[in-house]
């Protein structure tokens, strides 16, 4: 590689096929190179009269940003663009970690350039951090073909790959329902959503659009009462419900049976998990002994009466 | 179905290696000094753990020949112990846990026979005097690759020998020319897993149909050996109580019930992981949409009053098709199912392998489970 000064005007920015980093935010980079200079020169490739960014995308741009007339750059004479994003790839991955997003436009192009499938799984998914296997690449691929507001989605709210999954196994019309849903809730949620949506339609064979033309749902939807995160919220409680019905109609059973007994406040009753086991847990907190007399008064009260049974009996 | 052999150059002069090449004359063969080129092909396929079902693996085991069966935490085991004389299996049902416990592997056929043989004679004398029940299909179908092993004549002939063990091959196949071609035994229990005609069509892939399966039972008490069934997995599905009724209906028409030395009952249950795993492998497999909820070994199952609904159904049919007198167990299930639904609380696993073993004349135990 031949180092020069070339003038940035010669870089083809539009270029991107070599290109990786996608993060944004250049500050601590501009104020580095205002210090210190460029320390470490991008390297380039030769496009016709032009010169392609093959490394060093953030730096080069920090320089523009900057106003520098002329960049100091390496220039290969590699010409197999294969080999040449393979060297974008090593420079990167050697000094840091990339971002999902990275990683699905990484594969997509090594993918275009003609790598087989195979080596893809085999050398590129590993170092990546993501399983060998044939369906997770296709969900990579998949990722770097996504439309932009998925895109944007993935790259804003940086979802585990559980979700991006689960989200792409929707169709794009979907996708674009879904999203808003999914913005205001942490990583479980999102993915709790869409896996119950993904159930109940499967389970239903119903499309997710007929699904939410339903009245409960476009009644949250259309409420101008509840923010997005009250309404996606509700949504995926809706979701919850209709996933597990039978669940849902024990919890409201015991639910109903606290009620009918008037259960006191500050003693809480507990199923067991999901009701697997046959008891139900019972605390409160003291700081006296008459406040402990006092809580077991009410539950000796509570002890008499037919309505408790309700709280171990479910329907099963 | 069978693609290719690699063998083990360790293992390729044992008589079992010989048999099985001599009986697979139209499969490609290589012979390996390791496992590196099987790992490669099936990292290679798109599948690779239903590549792993095309690959026969013939090596020696180096140990543990026998084990207690690891059943799950938390609940109530039935004290079985298993023989790993094969590993993984070429049937391919969309439930199947060996996906996960297995991972990408070849199906895997230990050939070190006489060795075999040596490790449990040492784990039958540890036992002597006490009865023990033991199989060889935990991970794996015990039949499955008997037409190229010819293993289970072998197996019948040495445990018939050693009355205080329950042997026991179980299968999804028809592959039953060996044991019919063996001594029968009282001890030697020969036990199909058994499903709805929906769940085996939809699920069990490569499996014969329930029928072929009941068929194949009614030869092999013929000829003279108790039989035992497996409906594990249950699944809800609609009109799961007609489809399972119909089932158990013509099991016991088929099959005297004092031929039948126990039926196991289990529901279905995965862990998350395999859940993932069968909505990629299988993603017509409706399974992953029935309502299971987390359980207290953290397997996923059906939502407990479903569960035992379910249960109470096969039951109920076993009675009414005159299965009162069969020992039924419940295969990962807590104290609570096995009191409602069979009345009896086995508490630990030792009750429930003394109830299981006494069908011999003989054996000392009254223990029954009904």
């Amino acid at each position: 590689m031949r180092y020069e000064e070339v003038s940035l005007r010669a870089i083809d920015f539009r270029d991107e096929r070599y290109r990786i980093s996608r993060g944004a935010g250049l500050e601590h980079l501009m104020r580095s190179i205002r210090q210190e200079g460029l320390v470490s020169p991008p390297v380039v490739c030769r496009s016709g009269r032009r010169y392609v960014l093959v490394t060093g995308w953030k730096r080069a741009l920090a320089c523009r940003a900057l106003g520098f007339r002329k960049l100091p750059v390496l220039i290969t004479e590699e010409t197999n663009e294969l080999h040449l994003l393979r060297l974008a790839f090593s420079e990167n991955g050697a000094t840091r970690e990339f971002s999902l997003l990275e990683k699905a436009d990484l594969l997509d192009k090594l993918n275009r350039l003609g790598m087989s499938v195979n080596r893809l799984v085999r050398e590129y998914l590993p170092p990546l951090g993501l399983p060998a296997t044939a369906v997770h690449l296709r969900m990579m691929l998949s990722l770097a073909g996504a439309h932009r507001s998925v895109r944007d989605f993935v790259s804003e709210k940086s979802p585990s790959p559980a979700v991006v999954k689960a989200l792409l196994g929707f169709s794009a019309g979907d996708r674009r329902l879904l999203l808003p849903l999914l913005r205001p809730l942490g990583q479980n949620k999102q993915r709790q959503v869409l896996e119950d949506l993904r159930d109940v339609c499967r389970r239903d064979g119903i499309p997710v659009r007929r699904l939410f033309r339903r009245q409960g749902f476009q009644s949250i939807f259309r409420s101008s009462r509840l923010s997005m995160l009250q309404k996606a919220e509700a949504a995926r409680q809706g979701l919850k419900r209709m996933r597990f019905p039978a669940l849902n109609a024990r919890e409201e059973e015991f639910r109903s049976a606290l009620r009918q007994l008037k259960w006191p406040g500050g003693i809480t009753a507990q199923p067991s998990p999901y009701f697997e086991e046959d008891h139900v847990t019972v605390s409160f907190r003291m700081g006296s002994r008459e406040e402990f007399r006092a809580a077991l008064d009410k539950l000796r009260d509570i002890a008499g009466r037919d309505e408790l049974d309700a709280l171990f009996r479910g329907k099963g | 179905m069978i693609e290719r052999i690699f063998v083990d150059r360790k293992a390729a002069s044992e008589p079992l290696t010989r048999r099985i090449l001599k009986n697979s004359p139209d499969i490609p063969i290589e012979f390996v000094t390791r496992r590196r080129p099987i790992d490669d092909r099936m990292a290679a396929a798109e599948d690779p753990i239903g590549e792993g079902k095309k690959i026969l693996w013939l090596t020696r085991q180096k140990g543990g020949f026998v084990k207690p069966c690891p059943c799950t935490p938390k609940y109530i085991g039935c004290h079985y112990f298993i023989i790993n004389s094969v590993l993984n299996c070429p049937l391919d049902c969309s439930y199947c846990i060996l996906q996960l416990y297995l991972g990408p592997s070849p199906v895997t056929v230990f050939v070190n026979l006489e060795e075999m043989r040596r490790g449990w004679d040492a784990f039958i004398r540890r036992r002597s005097g006490r009865f023990f029940r033991v199989g060889t299909g935990e991970l794996g179908d015990s039949l499955a690759l008997d037409p190229l092993t010819r293993t289970a004549a072998e197996f019948i002939s040495y445990f018939r020998t050693r009355p205080n063990a329950f042997f026991e091959l179980k299968t999804k196949t028809v592959h039953i020319q060996g044991v019919l071609e063996a001594e029968p035994a009282e001890n030697i229990v020969i036990s199909w897993s058994l499903n709805s005609v929906p769940v085996a069509r939809r699920e069990e892939k490569g499996a014969p149909s329930v029928f072929e399966r009941l068929e194949a039972a009614r030869e092999v008490v013929k000829r003279g050996f108790p039989v035992g069934f497996h409906f594990d997995p249950l699944v809800l599905h609609p009109g799961w109580e007609e489809a399972y009724g119909r089932i158990i209906e013509r099991l016991l028409r088929m099959i005297p019930a004092d031929r039948i030395r126990w039926i196991s009952l289990g529901s279905l249950r995965f862990s998350p992981a395999l859940k993932g795993m069968i909505e990629e492998r299988f993603p017509a497999s409706r399974l992953p949409l029935g309502e299971m909820v987390p359980g207290r070994d953290g397997k996923l199952r059906y939502f407990k009053p479903l569960r035992l609904e379910l249960y109470r159904g096969i039951v109920t049919a076993l009675r009414r098709n005159g299965g009162e007198g069969i020992p039924l167990y419940f295969c990962m299930e807590d104290g609570e199912a096995w009191q409602k639904i069979l009345k009896k609380n086995p508490g630990r696993k030792d009750d429930v392998e003394r109830a299981l073993s006494p069908r011999v004349k003989g054996s000392g135990s009254n223990l029954r489970l009904y």
